[in-house]
């Protein structure tokens, strides 16, 4: 038996040596003695907690849960449907007033915007012959700039250049119109 | 009183049990690494293995009652402990402890701790087909040199039950190989 396991072994030895093949990582062996008393120093602390319950606390805990438990369901099943919509009502009544105060506001209170461009001329006409406009009503209505420069041309101009003016480009049909 | 003896003495002395353990662990920590390392494969479990068993001959040095060497105390520890946690992991994974073993040396070509080639993985997974008895003979014979005595010692058997593991120890690796290569 010992010459067969002689060869045998012989075979393997020969086929693939005696190195198993495993290594380990760099320094390994090095820190192994600190690894070890640090993991042994850990297990010497303690592992109980100083912290303390009263004696029969974990006894009735289940049943106190349970009725926690329990008494929260009931409430649930205590609000009607009835209550619910008397809860409602003071904030419907809120939002009543908000929704009122927004829709006049936004939609009621428009006004419609007048332009120049929707009166009608014959309008403008009917408006000018019936009110009585006063020539400082009017000279406030016109802006600055365009006072300033009448008052210089009216004070150049002499009273012949205007009758000739008037003579000359002012059709008589439309003032007598 | 032989350095063996002394050792055991300051380990089991209060005052000087913590310094005379450092020794204990230079001493002994590479052998039993590897031995280890041969029966749980991966380096990371064999870290946790050989920690708890260094942690184990701390604790339990007191109940050492020196019929055996301390050497072979130890390394019956860290065998008993190499072998449980194995099998707890195959408990773990569901698995049988023969797939396991097969499991871990199919992912050996990938280890960054595995630096051998392909007829090593071979061997490997040869080994790992073995009865675990076989296993255990076959790594500290073939690969340790341990004597059949000191294995004996370790593993609580007799040298002739020793041997005869061994035999087929070798003669199934030797055909694992064969049919592989060729």
């Amino acid at each position: 038996m010992d010459k067969e396991i002689k060869n045998s072994v012989d075979y393997i030895s020969k086929k693939a040596g005696n190195k198993t093949g495993f290594s380990t990582p760099s320094n390994y062996f090095n820190n192994l003695e600190e690894a070890i008393t640090v993991k042994l120093s850990e297990e010497k602390f303690t592992k109980e907690n100083s912290f303390e319950v009263p004696d029969t606390y974990f006894n009735n805990l289940e049943d106190r849960i349970l009725t926690k438990v329990s008494s929260a369901e009931k409430e649930t099943t205590i609000i009607s449907f009835k209550d619910r919509v008397l809860k409602m009502i003071p904030i419907a009544a809120a939002a009543s007033i908000i929704l009122f105060i927004g829709l006049n506001s936004f939609l009621f209170n428009t006004t419609e915007e007048l332009t120049l461009d929707a009166v009608s001329a014959d309008d403008i006409k009917l408006w000018l012959d019936t009110s009585a406009l006063t020539t400082n009503e009017i000279t406030l209505a016109l802006e600055d700039d365009i006072l300033d420069e009448n008052d210089f041309s009216f004070s150049t101009i002499e009273n012949e250049t205007i009758e000739d003016y008037i003579n000359n480009s002012i059709d008589y049909t439309d003032l007598l119109n | 009183m032989t350095d063996e003896t002394l050792l055991i003495e300051q380990l089991k002395n209060v005052q000087t049990k913590e310094k005379a353990f450092r020794e204990l662990i230079s001493l002994y920590k590479e052998r039993l690494y590897w031995h280890i390392r041969k029966i749980v494969i991966s380096h990371d479990d064999t870290d946790d293995v050989l920690q708890n068993t260094f942690i184990k001959v701390f604790r339990n040095i007191d109940k050492f009652n020196q019929e055996s060497k301390l050497f072979s105390w130890m390394y019956r520890i860290a065998t008993n402990e190499s072998i449980t946690f194995i099998n707890k992991r195959a408990k773990q994974r569901n698995l049988d402890i023969s797939d396991y073993q097969h499991e871990l040396t199919s992912t050996l070509a990938s280890d960054d701790f595995f630096t051998g080639d392909e007829i090593q993985i071979i061997l490997q997974k040869a080994i790992a087909t073995l009865p675990q008895k076989q296993q255990l003979v076959f790594n500290m014979k073939y690969f340790s040199e341990l004597k059949y005595n000191e294995m004996s010692e370790i593993l609580e058997t007799s040298i002739g039950a020793l041997k005869a593991s061994y035999f087929h120890a070798v003669k199934k690796i030797e055909k694992y190989i064969k049919l592989e290569t060729n």
